[in-house]
């Protein structure tokens, strides 16, 4: 009877560890914590056009502060450019080649809308591969 | 104790044999071609040292070098003018330190750069540009190519040589010289490891400890692949499973068998569910399902080596889009689970897993084997446990008899017989390579499922050669339905097929069904007949003879899988090992590593494919004088018609040797 009750015992824990393995499901949660949760740091993946662009098109940030783009490129080379005349100098971070990031510090003063945009060809769409930053 | 001195005397000299196999033509080649090119360089010092350097024009596109076949002298100097016409692109030389980016719409200039060893080596892109990225290739050859001349010296050689061999000394037990039929007994003859070996292997939770990892390894595939990186090779769905573990398990077949089937995480769920157990014994009576039987029909490896083909027709989508590997990979164990249900036991794995398939098929050529100690114990004893089950163990789930099995083919190395046999006499056994292959061959001469999965085996490694490493863009385009996108869950869209797409796969799986289905069965039958007519018998009908010999195809085609596993992990060995920092492709660094691709040695890959071409092409012709001896117990006609058959057998090896030289 206690021998029985053991085995039990193990199929159990067997079953928990089988049950645990389904967590790998829950592994692309970890995203934020794995990439740091920096305010002052925004996280962009690019894709082409076509698989969805910039995965973050609508951006707000404050005016005065200085802001970090880290630029994933996930498919292709891409680069994340804003060309505005209220900014001191263009924004450029250069080609980032797949599977790369790149960083690049802004610091936006007047208030408005920004559009940043790919600026290497990166598939037929790629004119449309845009995004908006709002400054408050 | 005599036997044990023969079989390690034995052991050695194969040992010495195979290394020199492998060896020799590395080195002697190496030689050969470096010495010619040195002569032939000292020849260009005193003509021309300063001559102007030719300009070769390359446009690169998603995924392809044009032109794709680039021919340079040897010595002479180059610039390449590459111009990307659609996005970024690399530009990357075998053998030569160059990495080039090629931005959109920009010409670049490399070089001037001079080639000093002839051959054929290859231009990669160097910047993942899309899915097709790894295979956009173009094949630079250095003339005069001394390389594939002495390659196809060393196969035509190789073939008269083994050819003499069995003509003089061939012997049915013998293969290249050794022995074929020692065996050693590894859990009761080797110190140490043997014993913990066996404890191991009758301990019941060994099969559950080896397949989580591995169902683990599963879970990650799917998310990876369903919601990962849409790109192949910053995907863990794609880098571990088409890179790693594809190149692994063709490693693993020689030294292991079909041990990856025991740690499969595919047929576990269905497993668990019918036995109502992870680990221990229930009731080895009635599993928990339907119960039904399954069709003698289908118990063989028509379905199996079919769905191989067919998982090949598709094999561009497959390693380059992750979504379409996850599909794959819960078609596969959805089916295993519903099949263990239905039809108890293992029969998905059996007849329908295209890996079981292919790995079962040349696991007989493995050195590793479950055998009873002794057929006539086993027979002889009422009990039966190894089939009937016992409180220690389940009844063969692969439905063998254990104790009177006499292949690998369907032998899933679960080691329930192992935990079962009451008179403990069954083990593992260390052999010879195919060591009951002739045997084998005769036996099921008539099956003709094992004949058609060697052939296309054997098709597929060249149509795989050619289609990743080749510079033949069509074949690429064709396969790939002219797709530029890579695909997850949520991008899926991107893979609708267009009516050209669908044309061009049409071209690609027509003509690979028909090379690997018909033609390369046809000429191997041609070939048999002739063999048949060459050794003057009357009584052995051609089909028979064309059975048995297509089994030889086993060594043959493994050896030549492996040298092509080789290409794949010194290539983009990176990608996998990135793939554990950076599952999803995300952007993550969980392990702190971070590789840059570049290829290991890459200009040296032919001279480590070459043996291995050899080496299956040299047991090939041995086997096949050995089958010839059983069918028909004279050295002359048995030595007529392996000559006949070594014609076919180099021929197909030089069509390899011209892929890579």
């Amino acid at each position: 009877m206690v021998k029985t009750s053991s085995k039990l015992r193990w199929e159990v824990i067997a079953g928990v560890l089988v049950l645990l393995t389904l967590a790998m499901f829950l592994v692309p949660r970890l995203d934020g914590m794995v990439m740091g949760n920096d305010t002052n740091t925004i996280l962009i993946r690019a894709s082409i056009k076509e698989a969805g662009g910039f995965d973050k098109r609508s951006i707000e940030v404050n005016a005065g502060e200085k802001i970090t783009f880290d630029i994933y490129s996930m498919d292709m080379t891409h680069s994340f450019i804003i060309n505005d005349d209220r900014l001191e100098s263009d924004v450029d971070t250069g080609p980032i080649h797949t599977g790369e990031h790149g960083t690049v510090e802004v610091v936006f003063d007047e208030p408005g809308e920004y559009i940043f945009r790919c600026g290497v060809y990166c598939s037929d769409l790629h004119g449309a591969m845009t995004g908006k930053i709002t400054v408050l | 104790m005599a036997k044990i001195n023969k079989f390690r005397r034995g052991n050695i000299i194969f040992i010495l044999i195979i290394l020199m196999l492998l060896l020799a033509p590395l080195g002697i080649s190496y030689f050969i071609i470096s010495g010619q090119a040195q002569k032939v360089l000292r020849a260009f010092e005193l003509s021309d040292e300063d001559g102007e350097a030719r300009v070769i024009e390359i446009t690169a596109s998603q995924f392809q070098f044009n032109p794709n076949v680039i021919h340079v002298d040897l010595g002479e100097k180059i610039i390449f003018r590459v111009t990307s016409t659609d996005v970024m692109h690399g530009f990357y030389i075998d053998g030569k330190d160059v990495f080039a980016e090629v931005p959109p719409g920009e010409t670049v200039e490399i070089g001037p750069l001079q080639f000093n060893q002839p051959g054929k080596f290859k231009i990669r892109c160097a910047i993942t540009c899309g899915p097709l990225h790894p295979f956009m290739i173009a094949d630079l050859i250095v003339e005069p190519d001394y390389t594939l001349f002495v390659f196809v010296a060393l196969t035509v050689l190789t073939a008269i040589t083994v050819l003499l061999y069995v003509k003089t000394k061939g012997r049915e037990d013998r293969i290249l010289g050794i022995n074929r039929k020692v065996k050693i007994d590894v859990l009761k003859r080797v110190r140490i490891i043997g014993p913990l070996l066996k404890r191991v292997l009758q301990w019941r939770g060994i099969h559950f400890v080896l397949i989580l990892p591995n169902l683990l390894f599963f879970m990650l595939i799917f998310a990876t692949g369903f919601f990962g990186n849409p790109t192949g090779n910053k995907n863990f769905s794609i880098a571990v499973v088409w890179i790693l573990w594809f190149a692994l398990i063709e490693f693993m077949i020689i030294f292991a068998s079909r041990t990856w089937c025991t740690m499969c995480p595919l047929p576990a769920v269905g497993e668990w569910i019918a036995r109502r157990r992870f680990i221990g014994v229930h009731n080895v009576r009635k599993w928990f399902s339907l119960n039904k039987k399954w069709p003698k029909s289908l118990d063989n490896m028509w379905i199996g080596a079919l769905s191989f083909l067919v998982m090949s027709l598709m094999i561009l989508w497959l390693v380059t889009r992750p979504v379409v590997s996850a599909i794959l990979f819960l078609i596969l164990i959805v089916m295993g689970t519903v099949l263990y249900l239905i039809v108890p036991a293992r029969h998905f794995c059996r007849s329908i897993c295209p890996a079981g398939a292919y790995i079962g098929y040349h696991s007989n050529e493995s050195i590793f084997e479950v055998r009873s100690r002794s057929k006539a114990i086993c027979d002889a004893h009422p009990g039966k446990e190894c089939i009937r089950g016992s409180p220690k163990g389940y009844g063969c789930p692969w439905k063998l008899y254990p104790g009177g099995n006499q292949e690998n083919t369907y032998c899933g190395q679960c080691y329930e017989c192992l935990k079962n046999c009451p008179l403990d006499n069954m083990t593992i056994k260390a052999r010879m390579i195919g060591e009951d292959l002739p045997e084998k061959a005769i036996r099921t001469k008539n099956n003709y499922d094992e004949s058609w999965m060697g052939f296309i085996r054997f098709s597929l490694v060249i149509f795989y050669t050619l289609a990743f490493f080749g510079p033949y863009w069509f074949l690429k385009d064709w396969g790939n339905m002219g797709n530029a996108y890579g695909a997850n869950l949520a991008s899926i869209n991107l893979l609708t097929p267009t009516m050209g797409g669908f044309q061009k796969w049409l071209n690609w799986a027509l003509l690979v069904s028909f090379v690997a289905l018909i033609a390369f069965p046809a000429i191997f039958y041609g070939f048999s007949w002739l063999a048949r007519k060459a050794a003057k018998v009357k009584d052995i009908p051609t089909k028979d003879m064309f059975g048995a010999y297509s089994y030889v195809l086993a060594p043959f085609g493994l050896t030549l899988w492996i040298g092509f596993a080789i290409t794949l992990i010194l290539v983009n060995w990176a990608y996998p090992v990135n793939a554990f920092s950076d599952p999803f492709g995300w952007g993550w660094n969980l392990f702190g590593f971070k590789f840059d691709w570049y290829p290991i040695f890459p200009h040296l890959i032919p001279f480590i494919q070459l043996p291995l071409i050899l080496l299956g092409l040299a047991l090939a012709i041995n086997f096949t004088y050995i089958i010839s001896l059983k069918f028909f117990n004279g050295r002359k006609p048995a030595f007529r018609s392996t000559a006949v058959m070594t014609v076919l057998y180099t021929g197909s090896a030089l069509l390899f040797v011209y892929l890579i030289g």
